[in-house]
């Protein structure tokens, strides 16, 4: 008689011990793996989007909806593909926060032009922080798809080849918009030193 | 496709360098890490992944509960057939089990020794009468 009773005591025990474990186990895999993005690529997406024209007062929004992004299609996402589909969201939320940017610099529009005034002194150029707001300046005023490039060749130091597989452009295009870029970047950044590009250049 | 040399290794001014490293060395903040996991619900999943364990567990311990009130039941149940059952001697009275009082209790020594002086004074009396 009481063995009758056991039986399926241990019957439901068993069922519901796979199914916990298993949704367990999925979520822990899932976790990881988030966690591994985040440790990997955070840096490179926040840079992405820093230097693609998101403010840096909107990286960090930016940053957590492109990993939301990703994880949203996290099953979708090859693990070798991780990479170029966080650059992919970045790049489309940095080119959002760019139009974001430039409506509002229509209403404020004299004070974009009063950053730019002048040649610099070398102490002005080697300050890290100072850099950075002219680097963001020089990228400002470059065409968002010849900035996308030079960002991703000359900053993150992709190739080519991976530059096209990620915009999903021929390499042709990579080629022609970096070597635009280059020289329209080159322009500007001569013109902020005061002195023309086409004496300091080799 | 043979990539040019970037700009960095073959920069035209001081300026432009340091545009470049400025550019390279951005990284998140300190908070954007956490921020980006809460916001991912890394650590809800986390939270999700303990209430798991905690529904395992209580799971576990419905096991346990079902297990023993079966056992336990069954248990009880054998023992009222057994004990109604006509077959083999009834069970001992407890009341032989336990040992009266007085059997226990063995009597007490006296811790005194009695005097020596007053007993032969008795015995010496009888003797000559």
């Amino acid at each position: 008689m009481a063995s009758s009773l056991h039986t399926p005591a241990l019957w439901l025990l068993g069922a519901v011990d796979d199914a916990t474990l298993g949704a367990v186990k999925r979520a822990s895999e899932r976790e990881t793996r988030l966690r591994g993005l985040v440790d990997r690529y955070l840096d490179f997406v926040a840079r992405v989007l820093r230097n693609a024209g998101t403010p840096e007062a909107e990286i960090d929004d930016d940053v957590q909806r492109t990993f939301i992004a990703v994880s949203n299609r996290l099953d979708d996402v090859r693990p070798d593909a991780e990479k170029s589909f966080l650059l992919q969201t970045a790049l489309r939320m940095a080119a959002h926060a760019r139009r974001t940017l430039a409506r509002r610099r229509e209403v404020h529009d004299s004070d974009a032009q009063l950053r730019l005034q002048g040649p610099l002194h070398p102490e002005q150029m080697l300050d890290q922080k100072r850099a950075r707001e002219l680097l963001d300046e020089v990228l400002a005023e470059m065409a968002f798809d010849l900035r996308t490039v030079f960002v991703l060749y000359e900053l993150e130091e992709l190739s080519m080849t991976e530059i096209a597989a990620a915009l999903q452009i021929p390499s042709g295009t990579v080629a022609s918009r970096l070597r635009r870029a280059r020289a329209d970047f080159r322009d500007r950044v001569s013109a902020l030193s005061g002195v023309p590009h086409a004496e300091v250049g080799s | 496709m043979n990539d040019p040399v970037r700009l960095r290794e073959e920069p035209h001014s001081a300026l432009e360098l340091s545009l470049l490293d400025a550019g390279r060395s951005y990284t998140a903040s300190a908070s954007t890490r956490g921020r980006a996991l809460s916001a991912l619900g890394v650590v809800a999943v986390a939270t999700s992944s303990t209430a798991a364990a905690t529904t395992l567990s209580k799971a576990g311990f419905a096991k346990w509960a079902v297990a023993a009130t079966l056992v336990g039941g069954g248990a009880i149940t054998a023992a009222h057939f057994a004990a109604r059952a006509p077959s083999g001697p009834g069970p001992a009275p407890t009341v032989a089990l336990v040992a009266g009082p007085s059997a226990q209790q063995a009597p007490t020594p006296t811790s005194v020794a009695p005097d020596p002086g007053s007993a032969p004074l008795v015995t010496e009396s009888s003797n000559t009468s």
